[in-house]
């Protein structure tokens, strides 16, 4: 692996599925790279296919065409390498916070003693190291949504997808989760591509912004967002903070007009 | 305290009402007693069978039956609806005659029970087997099938094996469905076990209720239904009870989906 081999890559990606009335096109040579350490924002409008590109670059559907590749190899299962924030925390009510945080580690057949260990860090770092032995369902949304957070690190990917992970979220829960993964991020360096439809989110979190058309969705921008880091609600009024917000928005706005 | 009172005193409440109501209108009427006796009758009757003794053995036989039954046909019908669930191939195989078998009353089966099996206690068993069989295959596939694809895709994503799939997230999201047939197949095993012994057998509460009707004892056969009603209760309770505790993370009010009475 050469110094510019991103550690993600889509490569003309396309998804047709069959729909009640005749195929759909979901994607359509979507191509795409994240780099190491890189945090890259996919934005598009609802049904644009965001987050079939997750489930595709996750392994989880095969794409119809066009590759996904993870260092430089192609994915064609799901990798170990690879780490999933889904939009539901979905985390299973039978199993205590710790047990659903090592989900992935005792299916990877990872050494269970260090595994715990980096739980414990992450789940400090997210503030629920008090949680550890409680069954989700004495957690509050925010909370379940931090332990979804925590469970797709654990592991230790180099990679991070996360599909709209925010979105099931309170407006005040979510603003707090989005300086929670900021402070994660930072600490840990991960490569994420992250999927939203919040513009003001996509902007605060990442290093580029890339916009998905309407399905069949395909990368129509890169936005580059260069904020010094580590950003936080000061940001917010920063002018290169709300002109790239603008820009994004007049964008979508001309191609939805009429809602 | 108060709450356990009073979980207590309105059923109370209620039975005494009854009592004064069944009273009553067997003053008001003459009906012979072997239509419907006095309460003391068969209150008397119903300890008379207990303390001196003759019930016990009837009343073992039927738990026996149905207990074994129960069992055997719970077993079977949860290992058959996991492969069914789990395996396409079997599912072709099987699945067709599963549904015929299904829309049959299995009532209907026992004579045929009593000529293959005899008139011993194996008839019994089998058509206890038989009808519990069903709700627990059925709401085992069923709930296996209906685990949240959510939390299967979070054990794909860390290229979980098909048994731990199945272990850590379809049984324990099918849990709940299972457990809703193993509770209405406590009742139907009875119902079950009482029928093969209406057809053809020499012990159990079903021949004793058969021999009450034909010395028109109704104080013995409303006993004999009461034991029955109690043997249900407590299986009932039993279930529940394992069901509360193993299924330990669903809400206070655990809803019964029924798949199927025969």
């Amino acid at each position: 692996m050469t110094a510019d081999t991103p550690l993600l890559r889509a490569s003309d990606v396309t998804l047709v599925y069959q729909g009640k009335r005749g195929d759909i096109t979901a994607l359509q040579d979507l191509s795409l790279d994240v780099q190491d350490g890189e945090f890259v924002s996919v934005l598009g409008p609802s049904g644009c296919g965001k987050s079939t590109l997750l489930k595709i670059a996750a392994g989880l559907v095969p794409p119809s065409k066009g590759t996904i590749e993870l260092a430089g190899s192609i994915v064609k299962k799901p990798s170990p390498n690879v780490g999933v924030v889904f939009q539901k925390a979905n985390l299973m009510p039978w199993k205590t916070v710790l047990e659903n945080v090592l989900v992935a580690a005792r299916s990877l057949g990872r050494d269970m003693d260090a595994a715990r260990k980096t739980a414990d860090d992450y789940l400090a770092l997210v503030g629920l190291e008090k949680f550890a032995h409680n069954y989700p369902n004495e957690l509050s949304g925010g909370m379940q949504q931090r332990v979804g957070l925590v469970r797709g690190l654990a592991h230790d990917p180099s990679v991070l997808l996360m599909d709209e992970p925010f979105a099931a979220l309170d407006a005040m829960t979510r603003e707090q989760m989005t300086l929670e993964l900021q402070k994660l991020w930072m600490a840990t360096k991960k490569s994420v591509l992250f999927i939203t439809h919040s513009i003001p989110e996509a902007v605060f979190l990442s290093d580029r912004i890339l916009v998905l058309s309407e399905r069949p969705g395909t990368v129509v921008m890169d936005v580059p967002v260069t904020l010094p880091r580590p950003r936080s609600f000061e940001t917010l009024s920063d002018t290169t903070y709300n002109d790239i917000c603008n820009q994004l928005r007049a964008h979508f706005s001309s191609f939805m007009a009429g809602g | 305290m108060r709450q356990h009172l009073e979980r207590f005193v309105y059923p109370l409440i209620t039975f005494a009402v009854l009592i004064i109501v069944w009273k009553t209108y067997l003053g008001l009427f003459d009906i012979p007693d072997y239509i419907l006796p006095e309460p003391m009758a068969v209150l008397n009757t119903l300890i008379f069978a207990y303390t001196d003794g003759f019930i016990w053995p009837h009343l073992l036989f039927t738990l026996r039956t149905t207990a074994i039954g129960y069992v055997m046909g719970c077993g079977i019908g949860f290992t058959l609806g996991l492969f069914i669930a789990e395996f396409k191939t079997v599912e072709k195989f099987l699945y067709p005659y599963v549904v015929l078998l299904q829309s049959m009353p299995k009532i209907a089966l026992a004579p045929l029970l009593i000529v293959w099996f005899g008139f011993g206690v194996e008839s019994k068993v089998a058509m206890v087997v038989l009808i519990c069989f069903f709700p627990i295959f059925v709401n085992t596939m069923v709930g296996i099938r209906q685990a949240d694809p959510d939390l299967i895709d979070v054990m794909r994503v860390c290229s979980a094996s098909r048994m731990r799939i199945l272990f850590h997230v379809k049984l324990p999201s099918a849990g709940g469905t299972i457990f809703a047939g193993l509770q209405i197949s406590v009742v139907l095993g009875l119902i079950g076990a009482i029928v093969a012994e209406f057809v053809a057998a020499r012990k159990g509460l079903g021949t004793v209720l058969q021999m009450a009707q034909n010395d028109l004892d109704m104080a013995l056969m409303l006993s004999v239904v009461f034991s029955l009603a109690i043997l249900g209760l407590i299986g009932n309770l039993t279930v529940r009870f394992f069901h509360r505790k193993i299924i330990f993370w669903e809400g206070r009010q655990t809803q019964t989906n029924t798949a199927e009475i025969s």
